[in-house]
């Protein structure tokens, strides 16, 4: 009998130095494929929303693509997005065929002239928007150039904006490309803290727990951590009680690393298996089930990744990547915010914050998307490892005041103008009525 | 075509300007007639404040129930977004009038009908705002008389987002000019309706033809619009209103003039 026992425990005990030491081969490989100090590309970026679950922003602008040339080294990066550029009209279906189309033509070009003075772009011009990120703290620029020149003649931001934010969060950033994640607030509550990506390479190696799960492709490393992000959402400004049940979604930081059979690392999923944070006997208790240590569980984002482009020491980059942020934590917690009120009234505050998380997620671990972001990387522009000056990542000192600034992405001067618009042109019938009715009363007695 | 003109450093849309000028070339035309040969009613240019404002709101509030996506309802208040359909500013300047006409004690249908003649020349001044602005578009076309819209027109934006076109395309793709084709239909009503006037016709007569010819012209030209989405058996939210409005208006001729068909059917 003994002997028996012995020897399950030796078939037990080998099992789990196997598995150990295939999470150890895994994290190597991790390390092998991420081990990057620098990044140059060009990339496009687009996003579009859920419009089920975003019904405050206006869809018709949607999907969004935009442009950006990217320069990382180790931590510090730039973002570059081409604004506007002066140039003339071409196209294959450029020429006039009749007298009405060149009319219609020479009406634009003079018009994009007059338009193009009124934002100040001159010939040759170049607006750039960066974003830089040196030293863990952001900054964006909006620069202009002349074609050919490499010192902007004029650097500023937009009057009203703090320097530090990000005006393209929404495009995305391509660190996630090579397994940079991390912990982001949603933007609409302008939470003032910008938590920067950290490593998947450098998160395994905090500690916590990590596992080995098989799919029937792939190989799943599951870490899991104490949120390195974390921060009291109350120094936020939020109320207590809901900020009892934020800070419960961000206590943790769990993710997942998906390798398929080519040792590609195909996918990352930033996701909170229950059973593995509070324990399998508590999700019992209030789910009525035990499936194990991986149900029920919620996902917030999932990187996916392919067209995989290798560079020497085994490094291996996706020339693509989908980002699908599935349940943004504050955003969704808010749309619920009065069901947590009365659930926690209902039970007179008996039931804590992450009961309340899993009971919600007991019978829908649900994975509708709230927003996408794809980034596609033009492979011919793919440089790593090769050594970037430091001074790209530094922000230019501002050269104009804000009130000197030109007009481009203006908003406010441009709603002001809008509203002047309206004002000339109302004004303008109002007048234009009252001169015809004087007429026509005065000298034709009409409405008399 | 041609979307702004500059007034005072601002660039104002033709398409409100020409918006403007068809209610008051109706306004004006219709006052005119009811001085000069008409029944003198007390009715001066200061029903445009009752009128203008409605047919505006109106027009708004249709072409935000009925054209725009759904998404975009919340621009209803940004006034650099979104525009008018015809349905709404008219039934806006037609209860702008009644309006009028209920302060002023004037018969309504007889008030309605001093202006029902001009209408067609305000829908002139209205398709020319179309036109310079570039909506109201048709489908796209190889005749002849196809044209093709500048960057940044709806016909071109339309094209340019379902990839028929490159983005850094001037033209997009020949397209019906529906625009003027309406232009076209327009002077046509006018040249029946202002002549019926004057043939002293029964009360509601005008009403109607307008209505029908109207109708008539939408059911015809919505067939090579490219703008409205079609609603049910291909035909779009205009056609369906079409076949509704057209024996209404032809079932209320019948029984204005019931006596003279009744006279006639006697005497086979």
């Amino acid at each position: 009998m003994i002997f028996i026992k012995m020897i399950s425990l030796f078939f037990i005990l080998s099992g789990n130095l196997n598995q150990e030491a295939e999470i150890a081969e895994l994290v190597q490989l991790v390390k092998t494929r991420l081990n990057i100090e620098s990044v140059e590309c060009e990339y496009w970026s687009l996003f579009w929303v859920n419009p089920e679950k975003v019904v405050e922003i206006d869809l018709t602008s949607f999907p969004i693509k935009k442009d950006f040339t990217f320069f990382y080294q180790r931590g510090n990066y730039l973002m570059s997005r081409i604004l506007e550029k002066s140039k003339p009209i071409k196209g294959a279906n450029d020429k006039p065929s009749n007298l009405l189309e060149l009319l219609v033509k020479k009406y634009h070009q003079s018009y994009q002239t007059y338009n193009s003075t009124q934002k100040g772009i001159q010939e040759d011009e170049i607006k750039l928007l960066n974003y830089y990120f040196c030293n863990e703290i952001g900054a964006y620029r909006l620069l202009s150039f002349r074609e050919g020149q490499s010192i902007p003649d004029m650097v500023w931001i937009n009057s009203g904006e703090t320097e530090n934010m990000n005006p393209d969060a929404r495009s995305g950033n391509p660190t996630w490309l090579f397994g940079q994640i991390g912990f982001e607030l949603d933007t609409k509550y302008n939470f003032p803290e910008y938590s920067p990506n950290k490593s998947i390479t450098e998160l395994l190696d905090l500690p916590g727990e990590t596992f080995l799960r098989k799919d029937e492709n792939y190989r799943i490393l599951i870490h899991k951590t104490k949120n390195p992000w974390f921060k009291p959402t109350t120094s936020f400004g939020v109320e207590p009680w809901f900020s009892k049940i934020i800070d419960e979604y961000i206590k943790f930081f769990c993710f997942e690393i998906w390798i398929d059979d080519q040792n590609n690392i195909v996918q990352i999923r930033e996701v909170d298996y229950f059973p593995l944070l509070y324990g399998k006997e508590f999700v019992k208790e209030l789910c009525g089930y035990d499936q194990g240590l991986f149900y029920p569980y919620e996902v917030r984002r999932i990187f996916k990744f392919e067209k995989f482009k290798e560079f020497s020491g085994g490094i291996r980059i996706p020339l693509k990547g989908t980002i699908t942020t599935v349940k943004n934590s504050i955003v969704i917690s808010n749309e619920l915010k009065s069901n947590i009120s009365t659930a926690l009234n209902d039970k007179n505050d008996k039931i804590n914050a992450s009961a309340y998380r899993i009971m919600s997620n007991c019978f829908s671990s649900q994975e509708d998307y709230f927003s996408v972001v794809s980034l596609e990387i033009n492979p011919d522009t793919l440089k790593v490892n090769q050594p970037i000056p430091e001074n790209t990542f530094i922000a230019p000192e501002l050269t104009i005041r804000e009130d000197e600034m030109p007009s481009i992405e203006r908003e406010t001067k441009d709603k002001e103008s809008y509203k002047h618009k309206a004002i000339i042109f109302i004004t303008g019938c109002i007048v234009f009525t009252l001169i015809a009715m004087f007429i026509t009363r005065r000298y034709f007695g009409w409405g008399l | 075509m041609f979307p702004y003109v500059y007034i005072l450093g601002y660039e104002i849309e033709l398409y409100n300007i020409f918006n403007f000028l068809a209610v008051c070339a109706v306004v004006f035309l219709g006052v005119r007639w009811n001085y000069r040969y008409g029944p003198r009613y007390t009715i001066g240019l200061d029903i445009l404040f009752l009128m203008a404002p409605l047919a505006f709101l109106l027009g708004r509030i249709f072409f935000y129930i009925f054209l725009a996506c759904p998404g975009s309802k919340m621009q209803f208040f940004n006034p650099e977004r979104g525009g008018s359909m015809f349905l709404g500013a008219f039934t806006g300047g037609l209860f702008g009038a009644l309006l009028y006409f209920e302060l002023k004690r004037i018969p309504l249908l007889q008030g309605l009908e001093i202006f029902f003649p001009y209408f067609p020349i305000g829908g002139i001044f209205g398709r020319l705002g179309c036109f310079c602005e570039g909506c109201c578009y048709g489908t796209m076309s190889n005749a002849l008389f196809a044209l093709r819209f500048p960057k940044g027109s709806p016909a071109w934006v339309e094209q340019a987002s379902k990839g028929l076109i490159s983005a850094d395309q001037f033209f997009s793709l020949p397209v019906h000019p529906t625009q003027l084709y309406e232009i076209g239909i327009w002077i046509i009503i006018a040249l029946i309706l202002i002549p019926l006037r004057h043939r002293n016709p029964r009360k509601g007569v005008i009403t109607l033809v307008f209505l029908l010819l109207y109708f008539l012209n939408r059911l015809v030209q919505d067939f090579v619009r490219a703008d409205y989405s079609k609603v049910y058996f291909g035909l779009d939210l205009m056609q369906l209103l079409a076949l509704l409005i057209i024996p209404l208006s032809l079932l209320g001729l019948f029984f204005i003039y019931r006596d003279k068909w009744l006279v006639r059917l006697r005497l086979l």
